[in-house]
């Protein structure tokens, strides 16, 4: 009898004392939610409209389906991407084919010349109008590498509050307390690393590297290998001292996606200079991207990706096209001017590296993070 | 064709040349210099086509033309000191030949002073 009074009460209340229940909206837990001051502030080029995109729009147009992440679409928007800067391009390859053939045409009145001192001279001259077109083009790219960077560095200092509310608020504080300072501060210390001593060391490499072809004899020849070499041992040593910190988190994971992991790893060798080290950290990290549940963590990489995704291809762009116009004037052109545009390219790529583990490493250290949830 | 005018001057310089060198020497190497300009007025028009079509380029590419009227400017004075010096070793001079070419390098130097200062500046803005 008790038993069925209690019931009855029970029904009563929650008949009379009914209410609605509304699920928060996407602007409600970006806005009042999420600790989004920070990030709002920072901004990416959407590559095909230009439009400026924030990371709150990001999110929302993930969910409404407006922005396409599947494979294809992504190829497409890559597609798109390589065709448009190939075109605007097309100025700089002129400019230094014209040098080239300059260079050569000098080089055959010079040949006719009994006296050669004279013709070396001008040749001289020739040679550092290329070096110009080619050192304004590297300058550019490695402005573009710091901007990018630095505003993948300042993204990353900005996303990091809005997610450690999320695992806050998943209950799993403890893990990530742990987790963030070492992994936050590895990779801000793995970027001015990069930053005040690779790419100054690469400038110094490229700059010899130029300086070196000026004169037949080739008397730099040795350093500037010894500096090329130096530099890319120092961005791979970089990538290994961050797969070292990843390896501090311990895999709980039983299971690893064995496909994902080869396929990530695949196309992360073929990444230039450091593609072999990044490529077992994708492995690590493929384990870890099952649980990436969230659209947040996942627009958050997207935006990541979206910001370093313009300048790697120009980067892309601007070394294959040095690498293309060595070839081709390889017949006519001397060989120190097809060795200065070969070097240019792998210089190039160089760059396109650095801006790689750049992005890379807070790219991983976004999953890691949001693995927590 | 022009390489039938250069040719003829050329031939008819050398023997010519020949012809008088052992009566009057300095009128053999006034004949190779007079052959030597009649020869550069025949290839002016040529030069000026391709220099012509290289302009063209440059700026259709946004090269500074600036550049590339201090190259032709060094590809004239490599030319004109060369011819100079070869004309005075032909005479025996071979002290006058050296100062010529000095000039020459001297003035390479001093036409491509600007280029140099433009790498300089390239070069610094990288570090």
């Amino acid at each position: 009898m008790k038993i069925v009074c209690k019931m009855i009460m029970l029904i009563a209340v929650f008949l009379l004392i009914s209410r609605n229940a509304y699920g928060n909206t996407v602007d409600y837990y970006l806005e009042e939610s999420l600790e989004m001051s920070g990030i709002e502030s920072v901004e990416a080029q959407e590559e095909i409209s230009g439009e400026k995109m924030t990371f709150s729009t990001a999110v929302r147009k993930i969910l409404s389906g407006e922005m396409d992440i599947s494979a294809k679409g992504v190829f497409d928007r890559i597609s798109i991407v390589f065709s448009k800067e190939v075109k605007s391009q097309v100025g700089f390859i002129k400019k230094i084919v014209i040098a080239a053939l300059l260079s050569a045409f000098l080089k055959n009145i010079s040949d006719s010349f009994k006296d050669k001192s004279v013709a070396e001279l001008s040749f001289f001259v020739c040679y550092i109008v290329l070096v110009i077109f080619i050192m304004s083009a590297f300058r550019e790219g490695m402005a573009l590498v710091k901007t990018s960077s630095d505003r993948i560095l300042d993204t990353m200092q900005a996303m990091l509050p809005a997610f450690l509310s999320v695992v806050f608020m998943s209950g799993k504080g403890g893990s990530a307390a742990f987790v963030y300072p070492v992994i936050s501060g590895a990779a801000q210390l793995l970027t001015m690393f990069i930053s005040r001593i690779i790419i100054p060391v690469v400038s110094a490499a490229i700059t010899l590297h130029m300086v070196n072809f000026i004169s037949e004899k080739g008397y730099l020849t040795q350093f500037s290998k010894l500096l090329y070499s130096i530099s890319k041992w120092l961005l791979r040593g970089s990538a290994i001292g961050f797969m070292a910190v990843l390896s501090l988190y311990k895999l709980g994971t039983p299971a690893i996606n064995q496909l994902l992991g080869k396929s990530a790893k695949a196309a992360i060798g073929a990444i230039p200079v450091v593609g072999d080290v990044m490529g077992s950290a994708a492995e690590i990290v493929a384990a870890l991207s099952k649980s990436i549940g969230s659209s947040m963590a996942a627009a958050a990489i997207i935006f990541l990706i979206i910001m370093a995704l313009i300048p790697v291809i120009k980067l892309l762009v601007m070394g294959f096209i040095f690498k293309l116009t060595a070839a081709f004037a390889e017949p006519i052109c001397e060989a120190r001017v097809i060795k200065a545009l070969s070097g240019a390219g792998d210089f190039t790529f160089m760059l396109m590296g650095i801006l790689f583990v750049s992005e890379a490493i807070f790219v991983f250290s976004i999953i890691i993070l949001v693995s927590f949830l | 064709m022009d390489i039938i005018k250069v040719s003829a001057v050329g031939i008819t310089a050398v023997f010519l040349s020949a012809a008088i060198k052992k009566d009057s020497p300095h009128f053999s190497l006034l004949l190779g210099l007079a052959a030597g300009i009649i020869i550069i007025f025949i290839i002016a028009e040529p030069i000026k086509d391709v220099f012509y079509v290289l302009y063209e380029l440059s700026r259709e590419s946004g090269v500074n033309s600036a550049y590339l009227a201090i190259v032709i400017k060094v590809i004239g004075i490599a030319y004109i000191s060369e011819f100079a010096v070869q004309l005075s070793n032909d005479a025996g001079e071979t002290s006058i030949a050296g100062k010529i070419e000095l000039a020459g390098k001297i003035l390479i130097m001093a036409v491509s002073a600007p280029i140099i200062v433009s790498l300089t500046d390239i070069v610094l803005g990288l570090f």
